[in-house]
């Protein structure tokens, strides 16, 4: 698979980390270079799994071929900014699977609704910690 | 109309102040405190400091009673956001974003977003009801103590029915378009005939704003 991940934080470098060991190709898209510090050293040593870049940008989506990608996902820490990069990736580029981070629980509904795959790190971890308490 | 608007910013500030002028109830969000207090000072409390993509500030806002939601900030994905909540959230029936750049605009208004803009003119002519008829729209300082304004043609004015050519206008002032009543752009010639309700957009100097103004709208 061709993935295009954007926000290297924990999330998304452990996404990128994981599909890339798996043998996928990916392309981890951030716009601090530091960010990719948490990838591990020989992974950042394969120049093409990392891209300098806004993922809200057409020109930097373009960059990080987006055109040829089967997966987009959106893990940035911001929900504004994923919402629109996947927006953006699945009205406007077309590519088939979208996945997008939203961490406020209202808004994931909205957003479902809108034809994205959300997932709410706020709700999954609300979920398990509150699970972990009654257990 | 009761419209809420978020990003106090230049955009923001200056549409609160002439949408409350023409009898509007207006409403404000904003991130910064200082904006906050600068429009708290100069329209009264009808300011609130938070983040205007949180559900929870629109709805403090009052957003599920409001007939329109402006999204005025600097960043085209809060802009986006606010509007796709306010829609399909508060099922507010009109939203207005303006998109910083212009190659959002089409994702846009497919996606919840029902009028896109890049300038305060725009806004103001979409939500033309309630404007007073004379007033000039300030719509943007320019460069070089200039601005462009808006002026809508009222049916009595002495220019309804003239020629462009025929209009004595200040010195350095520019027709810049002409948009008829039902929103089409009209070309702009010595020949373009001026009707009543059209709206003439004319860069200018700042101390001729007002002979504009008058040039347009006055019966003789």
């Amino acid at each position: 698979m061709r993935v295009v991940i954007m926000g290297s934080g924990r999330v998304g470098a452990q996404i990128a980390t994981t599909l890339w060991r798996e043998g996928h190709q990916v392309t981890l898209m951030d716009t601090e270079p530091e960010a990719f510090l948490l990838l591990p050293r020989e992974m950042r040593q394969d120049e093409r799994t990392t891209l300098l870049g806004d993922g809200t940008l057409d020109e930097d989506l373009k960059r990080a071929d987006i055109e040829e990608a089967d997966v987009f996902v959106a893990v940035s820490g911001r929900d504004n900014r994923n919402a629109l990069a996947a927006q953006k990736a699945l009205h406007h580029f077309r590519v088939s699977r979208v996945v997008c981070r939203i961490d406020d629980p209202l808004r994931t509904e909205m957003y479902a609704k809108l034809g994205l795959t959300v997932v709410s790190p706020t709700r999954v971890s609300t979920g398990l910690i509150l699970e972990a308490i009654r257990a | 109309m009761y419209i809420v608007i978020i990003g106090g910013g230049r955009v923001g500030f200056s549409l609160a102040k002439v949408l409350m002028n023409a009898g509007h109830e207006v409403f404000v969000i904003e991130r910064e405190g200082k904006k906050v207090q600068a429009l708290v000072n100069e329209l009264g409390n009808t300011a609130l400091k938070a983040d205007g993509s949180e559900p929870m500030a629109l709805e403090e806002a009052g957003a599920s009673r409001a007939n329109v939601v402006i999204a005025t900030t600097g960043s085209d994905e809060d802009n986006l956001a606010i509007c796709q909540i306010a829609q399909y959230r508060f099922k507010v029936s009109r939203t207005i974003a303006l998109v910083n750049d212009p190659e959002n605009e089409a994702l846009f208004r497919q996606n919840g977003v029902n009028l896109t803009v890049s300038s305060t003119q725009a806004i103001l002519a979409s939500i033309e009801e309630g404007l007073p008829a004379r007033a000039p729209v300030n719509v943007m300082p320019v460069q070089g103590n200039r601005e462009v304004v808006g002026v809508v043609v009222p049916s009595d004015a002495a220019v309804a029915g003239r020629q462009l050519g025929e209009v004595k206008l200040p010195e350095e002032t520019v027709i810049v378009a002409v948009i008829d009543r039902a929103g089409g752009l009209k070309a702009v010639s010595e020949e373009t005939v001026l009707e009543a309700s059209d709206m003439v957009i004319a860069l200018t100097v700042t101390e001729s704003a007002q002979a504009v103004l008058d040039t347009l709208t006055s019966e003789e």
